[in-house]
């Protein structure tokens, strides 16, 4: 994530001269206790914290910490583990990002200079092909020499290769950059098909020369017909490549497994490259320094372990963003357990310190993940600030007991508390004062048992710190009366005609309550009431959440239709599920709501035997129940769209364009929707009275019994035409 | 949309802490007590300024609680209003647009809808028609980027819903980033990156069509989203330039002269390129005054932009400028439909720096829900022609074709009749129903190869300078 965006919007006076643009803008660096991920060659993706030498007392906590729910955590131990090995971080601090590092032999991340890539410039390889079969012929020579010396002195030897083989590779380290752009320059006919990943190139080819080389490479003349595949090619042992590795740098390796390799010089420029980059991959190895975005998070944790994450793919990630319309300033409600809570934390980089994200964890505490995703974030405190980690309880536990409690405590205004539930916690809040004084017994602790003064600034910095937390996180009372503010009470979905063990009369009350505002809107809204919804909002307003996102490993069905009634009409919803099925039932239920009909109502006119009431079979979930007679069909949800995607990924070089050899084979299902306003959004009119209406009007073809594949409404196709003014 | 509007700023949690920078000597002069303030102060620098605290003493301002209000939007606006843009819902594959005007009338196939019913109706709402007794019916929906990209007016091929989330999730657009864009076109594309970088972002688009140009702003100002977007009239690759300056170049080797002075050669190419474009651009367009003076670029100075998108024929002939325009370390992406426009464009980048190119394609695919039924295999035997059964059906001959029914038939009719009012039975057999996913039978098969790079850390001149 752009760490500029992130202090542009704690900044206003920034703000405001970047919209200008007068100056180019500086790369974002790397700062204390950043998180950040290392990208290899091979593609691994690790993830690393930038760690100073001297960790100052308490920002392990609040540095990342604080409000609902702690984000953050004290520093790792290994700030950075890459094979097995720990390294230190400290001197990556102050880096720009994209800057590639070598990994040293001696526990050092050493960084390499601007224009230096994840794979070594090497035209070790470019030699041999100089002339085709002459030069190859020339470097079986050396090999034979070589082969025969090399008991004796592996560091000799070594040498002896580059003199020989490499006419001006020193040692195809840092040192003679210049010197190799220009000879890339000037042998431009020649790509560099370095590998089969696409990062790997580093070739400065134009693209006319390139049209040359590819006819080129296609009379190599050298191919795989002679080669015997017995694994005594490499003439280098395990041993001694072990001497090596403790004595030479990662390139001299390089160099000496090729000169030794009796095959090389026969294979095919495009396998010798492959070999080259296989070999520095292992030997001299690199990374460059990522920004933890949401797409590099995913991707790094999809690529570590897919099912933990419920096997949410990157670009998954991003249409679930998209889908559901997350932008800055809204209020976003998210229930994602079942991946590591990755779309909250996204969501509050897309919102980039605007609005508020609700997120929705299961059971009694903030669950550890929360802390390890959104604590990789990097985020800014006025993005730390819009996440709020809310108990799914909240929301499905059965508050029966205390719900007329809870009824009132939500109605009234937040001064007031109910009188049955004293909020302790915003209490005791309340009671600090901000540079917190000692009190008397803190002070004699100090005092008495803290001997140096280092450790009295140890105490007291912990305890500033503490208090901050403390004053910056909001209550559990205060996130119930948030997330309680997004219901609307009179909106009810039940499955299976019932809600939680309520029974059926109480939804016919909420129906019937709905009814009654339905005509309250319409003669609001053909009034003057829509002048007044300009102005400012009111002091009561219930603010409904914006979009909702559910990713849990709770029935979607249930978990969507109980979060429901948190979000606004006409605002998209989406449903992630690692599986197809689940979402079939989700989204058949929401295709085949049924609500009870008033009663008396036309209650003649359904008959059992009617052809129409094969329709109405509520959802799978629902069973398999025939409804009551007295059942009405409703839209709660329109525009749905149950979609997976297919990702393929292609490394593009010149002759050697062709997809990768693996690839994803699921990033896991969307259910996307768009909720209907539920108090118009029903189909008010009965099913044989559109059915008579259609037999006079010959509008639309018979519904078919058990079709439920239609979607949305309207009638089919005939003719479009459309008058607009 | 809903994405342009202002933001409100209210005091949350964190304004109301009181947490801030104080005096050592706040709480007295015992040492202890300037201790506990310093320590204080500490803190609240790490809250405040997180991983910056560190930074320049310069920040030391921003160490005010009262500072980090909590800015949201005003809650979306329930009811339609007269000029609000709605998203009409026809069917799932048909969708459109109005503008809610008094007393205009919208028709579609299932009949007259009067805009005058649409407004001070919420959104999410059901109309019916004025005619055919209200058997027509439509859904009215608060435009989002990806619904207006399913109804706008496509002037150009549209960037479609998933390439346009993915291009939004790799190029990591967030608040208040600047980013270019190029071109236009129908617009799909800048609406979606327009709600990733509001409020206080930019998006600087550029288009070479002066029609599509003022469609354009004309869209963007309806939307509510002017103070985000500029849209240049401008063709970012500069291919009159560059022809001019080809010309020249063959005319000026051709005479053989100023080829000493290549920088006095290349000033007057641009001159002379600029004349030339002017008078072009008379004939074509009068009175406008952000004519396309014929110099590729994005003309917004060096090193700028967080992010740029290219959807451009010839991809390559634009990122020496965007490797100019892009600030160290931000994301590209081009959208290209054909591999050889991919090969060079990856060429390209890879000249002017990027690194980490990656090239992606993806699809969507899409399910019907079908509740079936599988019922168990047929167990009716052929009939076997025995003396019996042959008797039989000469009698069916003879009778006309009407077989006589015998006792057991007649038996197991009314049997079937008892079934078929039995609930229970029929329980059972709706029970066999299951839910299956069908996938759409035709899907997009393509649309683009999306090529995301990274530049590199070091600024780039502007090329417009060398030719």
């Amino acid at each position: 994530m752009n760490s500029n965006a992130a202090t542009t919007s704690t900044n206003d006076n920034n703000n405001n001269s970047s919209s200008n643009h007068p100056t180019p803008l500086s790369p974002p660096t790397i700062r204390e206790y950043d998180h950040i991920l290392l990208h290899f060659a091979d593609h691994r993706q690790i993830f690393a914290q930038a760690v100073p030498k001297h960790k100052r007392p308490g920002i392990g906590a609040s540095g990342g910490g604080g409000i609902g729910g702690g984000v953050g955590g004290a520093a790792p131990h290994h700030p950075c583990k890459i094979n097995k090995r720990s390294y230190a971080t400290h001197n990556l601090i102050g880096l720009p990002y994209g800057t590639v590092l070598e990994v040293g032999r001696d526990g050092k991340l050493v960084p390499l200079p601007e224009g230096e890539d994840l794979l070594p410039k090497s035209d070790i390889f470019l030699m041999n092909n100089d002339d085709g079969n002459n030069n190859n012929n020339n470097n079986n020579n050396n090999n034979n020499n070589n082969n025969n010396n090399n008991n004796n002195n592996n560091n000799n030897n070594n040498n002896n290769n580059n003199n020989n083989n490499n006419n001006n590779n020193n040692n195809a380290e840092d040192d003679d950059d210049e010197e190799e752009e220009n000879n890339n320059d000037d042998e431009g006919d020649d790509t560099m098909p370095t590998s089969n990943d696409n990062d790997a190139t580093t070739t400065t080819t134009t693209t006319t020369t390139t049209t040359t080389a590819s006819t080129n490479s296609i009379t190599t003349p050298t191919d795989n017909r002679n080669l015997i595949d017995d694994n005594t090619s490499q003439r280098l042992t395990h041993t001694c490549v072990d001497l090596l590795k403790t004595s030479t740098s990662g390139s001299n390796i390089v160099a000496a497994l090729i000169s030794n390799s009796a095959t090389f010089s026969t294979k095919t420029k495009y396998s010798q490259a492959k070999y080259v980059t296989r070999k520095q991959m292992k030997y001299q190895i690199r990374c460059r320094i990522v920004q933890v975005t949401p797409y590099t998070m995913c991707a790094a944790m999809h690529s570590k372990d897919a099912r933990k994450l419920a096997n949410l793919r990157d670009d998954t990630l991003g249409r679930i963003l998209s889908n559901a319309n997350v932008h800055a300033g809204q209020f976003v409600l998210v229930a994602d357990d079942a991946v590591q809570g990755i779309i909250s934390s996204s969501c509050v980089k897309r919102m980039g310190g605007y609005g508020t994200v609700m997120g929705l964890y299961p059971g009694k505490f903030v669950p550890g993940y929360v802390d390890v995703t959104a604590g990789r974030m990097n985020y800014s405190l006025r993005e730390r600030q819009m996440l709020r980690w809310i108990s799914l309880g909240e929301v499905f536990g059965n508050t029966s007991s205390n719900e007329t409690n809870y009824s009132t405590f939500t109605s009234s205004t937040s001064a007031t508390t109910s009188n049955n539930i004293v909020d302790i916690e915003k209490r005791d809040r309340e009671k600090i004062s901000w540079p917190a004084p000692l009190q008397s017994h803190t002070r004699q602790y100090i005092t008495n048992d803290l001997k140096t003064e280092h450790k009295i600034n140890v105490f007291l910095e912990k305890r500033s710190a503490r208090f901050t937390r403390k004053l910056t996180r909001y209550s559990l009372l205060e996130l119930r009366e948030l997330i309680g503010n997004c219901r609307n009470e009179k909106e009810v979905y039940l499955l299976d005609g019932k809600v939680n063990e309520g029974g059926g009369g109480k939804v016919e009350m909420a129906e019937e309550e709905e009814e009654e505002e339905e005509e309250e809107i319409v003669a609001e809204g053909s009034s003057d009431r829509m002048v007044d919804d300009d102005g400012p909002p009111r002091e009561d307003d219930k603010r409904q959440c914006d979009a909702l996102i559910i990713a849990t490993k709770y029935d979607p069905t249930t978990t969507l239709f109980g979060l429901l009634p948190y979000l606004a009409p006409s605002c998209p919803f989406v449903v992630y599920s690692e599986f197809l099925e689940p979402l079939l039932r989700t989204f058949h239920a929401l295709q085949n709501y049924y609500v009870p009909q008033e009663e008396g109502d036309q209650a003649d006119n359904i008959n059992a035997d009617d052809d129409t009431n094969d329709n109405i079979i509520i959802p799978d979930a629902v069973g398999t129940k025939k409804p009551p007679p007295m059942m009405q069909r409703r839209n709660i949800a329109i525009n749905l769209r149950l979609t997976d995607s297919w990702f393929r990924e292609y490394q593009v070089l010149e002759g050697r364009t062709h997809p990768n050899m693996s690839m994803s084979q699921n990033g896991g299902y969307i259910l996307a929707g768009t909720k209907l306003c539920p108090l118009t959004g029903t189909n008010e009119l009965d099913d044989n009275v559109m059915k008579a209406m259609r037999a006079k009007f010959g509008g639309r073809r018979r519904q078919q019994s058990g079709n439920t594949t239609k979607r949305g409404g309207g009638v089919r196709p005939a003719k479009r035409k459309k008058v607009e003014k | 949309m809903d994405f342009g509007r202002p933001m409100i700023q209210t005091r949350g949690i964190v304004a109301k802490s009181n947490i801030r920078l104080v005096d050592e000597t706040h709480l007295g002069d015992d040492p202890l007590d300037i201790q506990v303030c310093r320590a204080a102060n500490e803190a609240a620098k790490n809250l405040l300024l997180g991983n910056d605290s560190t930074s320049s003493s310069s920040s030391l301002e921003l160490v005010d609680c009262s500072l980090y209000n909590e800015q949201h939007l005003p809650p979306a606006r329930r009811l339609i209003q007269p000029d609000d843009l709605v998203v009409v819902f026809e069917s799932f594959n048909d969708l459109n647009f109005v503008y809610a005007t008094p007393n205009a009338i919208f028709s579609n196939r299932n009949g007259h809808f009067h805009h005058n019913d649409f407004i001070g109706k919420p959104y999410g709402c059901k109309i019916r028609s004025k005619n055919n007794e209200g058997l027509g019916f439509l859904y009215l929906l608060r435009p989002t980027p990806e619904l207006w990209a399913r109804s706008l007016p496509h002037r150009t091929q549209i960037v479609h819903e998933l390439d346009a989330s993915m291009i939004v999730h790799y190029l990591n657009l967030c608040p208040d980033m600047i980013v270019c864009e190029s071109g236009t076109g129908s617009g799909a594309m800048s609406h979606a990156i327009l709600r990733s970088i509001a409020p206080h972002g930019k998006l600087h688009t550029y288009e070479f069509n002066k029609m599509r140009v003022e469609k354009a702003r004309k869209e963007f100002e309806g939307h509510g989203l002017k103070h985000l977007v500029e849209v240049h009239h401008r063709d970012v690759c500069g291919k009159k330039s560059l022809l001019e300056a080809k010309k020249k170049r063959d005319s000026d080797e051709k005479s053989e002269e100023a080829n000493d002075e290549t920088y006095a050669a290349s000033t007057e190419t641009s001159a002379r390129s600029d004349d030339s474009d002017s008078n072009n651009l008379d004939t074509d367009n009068n009175n406008d005054n952000d004519d396309d003076d014929g110099m590729g670029g994005f003309q917004i100075g060096q090193g700028v932009a967080h992010a740029i998108f290219l959807d451009l024929p010839e991809p390559w002939l634009a990122i020496p400028h965007a490797a100019h325009t892009i600030r160290p370390n931000g994301n590209i992406c081009s959208y290209s439909p054909c591999m050889e426009q991919t090969q060079r464009t990856c060429a390209a980048l890879r000249q002017y720096g990027f690194h980490s190119v990656r090239t992606v394609e993806a699809r969507l695919m899409e399910y019907f829900v079908d509740e079936v039924e599988f019922e168990a295999p047929p167990t009716d035997l052929p009939v076997i022609l025995t003396e019996e059964t042959a008797s039989m059906e000469k009698e069916r001959c003879t009778n006309g074709g009407v077989l006589p029914k015998t006792d057991e038939q007649n038996n197991e009719e009314e049997e079937e009749v008892a079934v078929a009012n039995d609930h229970a039975t029929k329980k059972r057999k709706v029970s066999n129903k299951m839910l299956c996913a069908r996938p759409f039978p035709q899907m997009r098969g393509h649309t683009a190869f999306l090529t995301f790079a990274t530049a590199g850390n070091a600024l780039r001149p502007d090329p417009n300078n060398q030719i």
